[in-house]
């Protein structure tokens, strides 16, 4: 009997549902289930009769789980059309036309140092110059990078503040997926440059300047792009309603017991929107996590010129992918290089081409375990460089493979000890680890350890 | 001479303690209604940071009157009686955020119920409250 209440109850609400236009007509019978719920608990006899706020909260807490299991709740946290376009207004009239100036960005050019740095393949966000002292540079802390982003140059609309950040990102249209760099005053050893070991003087520094566009293919982990519509505007929104109501409902109660006393209320109804923030926290949080493991996916071309003397301009493509897999994020790199004027020999000049694979997986693990609150760091990389040489290669280059496990495992708030292993074929990518044995190296650094005891 | 203490000799005389005894630090927290008097209407603003993300809800006796993700102002008819304003802003996708709801009731200064930013609650990103009103 009871089920088919239930039923019918479910029933009547999908049927409603199908010809909701806007959340605001479904908030009557959400007030009802939830005013039932707590008529149903005796909240307002039981309430005032707890004695801690923690027994209060946690009796809310059941509570409002009970309600956000009922379909009229589940239905109230969906987005509907109207919704969107009242939450949105102007969107579909925004258009992207004068130019502006840079603003601000934060992201790093193509780095072909490390197995360890694996490029991500997001767009920045709005642009500027931006100083940049650790990102692109594997040899000194002195190159300076400026970002730009299509939409913020091209789209004044997209800088309009009367407007919703949504509406003024989505504005930019596809602009938003173009973004590129310009990197001055790196300098960067020879052999990073043509991607070979083998030169005479491969850790010789060059002055370089740098420049990349990335075009994003697939994916945008902007929680202001369309895609996330229904996660930010209708779940979290959704929710943001809900708590007013329901806390509305829970003082609107207490208030009919007793009208004359319009303190107590107050009091109630506080341990019950601690609960409802408790669950906005962890739905937000699950929300952010979906948008920062999506998949995105973008390419890019990029060329590094030497400032000083002639020669070794390198031409990079990349197809950069990134996605969240288990409790990593998973990130891969594909790229096709060619370096031409390379100086194998005296008098000798040739094309230096190459493809080369980067793939990492980095994930945090043992949270609070050494530290609280803070986790342990793992890294596990690998890269192949295959050589793409013709026949007027005076050398034979050969392929190139790395693999590399990095943990950083914190000691203290702010230090960490980093340990690493890399396994290689090629002995030259060994040659400054802390310990070497046939393809192994190893690499760690105890210096945290004295500054922790001198208690810096 | 000094006042006796009244020793609480049931365990109802000891629950009626404790709640006088709360009753008095919730009136000095601040949790006390607001009076507004005579007034018929009372505008309702809420100001929040350009870059805001989910959409705030603020209601007053229930219905929404403003709800979006720019800042908004609502006029509400205020009746005799008493009233229930509540609201809830959600800043957990922006780094930087800020919000500020004011009420000001018709003739009156303005009130801030709620005012909070990354800086001044950086642990605070989900702020909801709720205020009763007597007219």
């Amino acid at each position: 009997m009871l089920a088919s209440c239930v039923l019918l109850v479910a029933m009547g609400a999908s049927e409603a549902v199908g010809q909701v236009k806007d959340r605001r007509e479904l908030e009557t019978p959400v007030r009802g289930a939830w005013e039932k719920i707590l008529e149903e608990a005796g909240a307002v006899d039981r309430v005032p009769k707890m004695k801690t706020e923690k027994e209060r909260v946690d009796f809310y807490t059941k509570l409002l789980d009970q309600l956000l299991q009922t379909p009229e709740a589940r239905e109230y946290q969906k987005l509907y059309p109207t919704d969107r376009e009242r939450y949105l207004a102007g969107a579909m009239a925004m258009a992207a036309d004068e130019a502006a100036l840079a603003r601000s960005a934060n992201a790093a050019s193509t780095n072909p140092r490390s197995v360890g740095l694996i490029e991500r393949s997001g767009i920045v966000d709005l642009i500027s110059t931006a100083l940049q002292g650790t990102n692109l540079v594997s040899a000194n802390d002195t190159a300076v990078t400026v970002n730009l982003s299509a939409a913020a140059l091209l789209c004044s609309a997209c800088r309009d503040l009367a407007l919703p950040a949504a509406t003024r990102y989505r504005a930019g249209h596809g602009l938003n997926r173009l973004s590129g760099s310009l990197t001055f005053g790196a300098k960067i050893p020879e052999k990073e440059i043509t991607g070979f070991s083998g030169l005479p003087d491969t850790d010789k520094l060059f002055d370089v300047v740098v420049w990349d566009a990335k075009f994003r293919v697939l994916g945008d982990r902007d929680p202001r792009a369309r895609d996330w519509d229904d996660a930010l505007l209708g779940e979290l929104g959704g929710l943001s309603n809900l708590s007013t109501l329901t806390s509305d409902a829970v003082t609107r109660a207490f208030l009919d017991a007793d009208p004359t006393d319009v303190d107590r209320p107050k009091t109630l109804t506080a341990p019950f929107q601690s609960a409802f923030d408790s669950v906005v926290r962890q739905r937000t949080g699950e929300v952010a996590n979906r948008i920062r493991r999506s998949l995105q996916v973008s390419v890019k071309f990029s060329g590094q010129h030497l400032t000083t003397q002639p020669g070794m301009n390198r031409y990079t493509g990349v197809l950069l992918a990134d996605k969240g897999l288990g409790a990593f994020d998973g990130s891969l790199n594909v790229s096709y290089s060619a370096v031409q004027d390379v100086k194998i020999k005296e008098g000798t000049t040739v094309t230096l081409k190459q493809w080369k694979s980067t793939a990492g997986f980095v994930g945090s693990i043992w949270k609070g375990v050494f530290v609280a609150n803070r986790s342990a760091e793992l890294a596990l990389t690998g890269e192949a460089v295959f050589p793409v040489d013709g026949d007027d290669m005076p050398v034979v280059r050969k392929k190139t493979y790395k693999g590399d496990l990095a943990l950083k495992i914190p000691i203290s708030d702010s230090l960490d000890l980093p340990f690493s292993v890399t396994y290689t074929n090629d002995p030259n990518e060994l040659a400054k680890k802390s310990y070497v044995t046939g393809r192994l190296g190893i690499t760690y650094d105890f210096g945290s350890l004295k500054r922790l005891a001198q208690g810096k | 001479m000094p006042r006796k203490r009244k020793t609480p000799k049931t365990r109802k005389d000891s629950q009626d303690a404790l709640s006088r005894a709360l009753a008095k630090v919730v009136k000095k927290k601040g949790f006390a209604a607001v009076s507004v008097g005579h007034v018929t209407r009372m505008v309702v603003s809420v100001d929040v940071d350009s870059g805001h993300l989910i959409p705030y809800s603020v209601r007053w006796d229930g219905d929404a009157v403003l709800d979006g993700l720019v800042s908004n102002q609502a006029s509400v008819t205020v009746a005799p009686g008493n009233h229930v304003l509540t609201w809830h802003f959600n800043h957990g996708l922006e780094s930087t955020w800020r919000h500020k709801l004011t009420v000001e009731p018709e003739g009156q200064g303005k009130r801030v119920l709620d005012e909070k930013s990354n800086t001044s609650h950086p642990n605070d990103s989900v702020s909801s409250g709720m205020e009763i009103f007597v007219a």
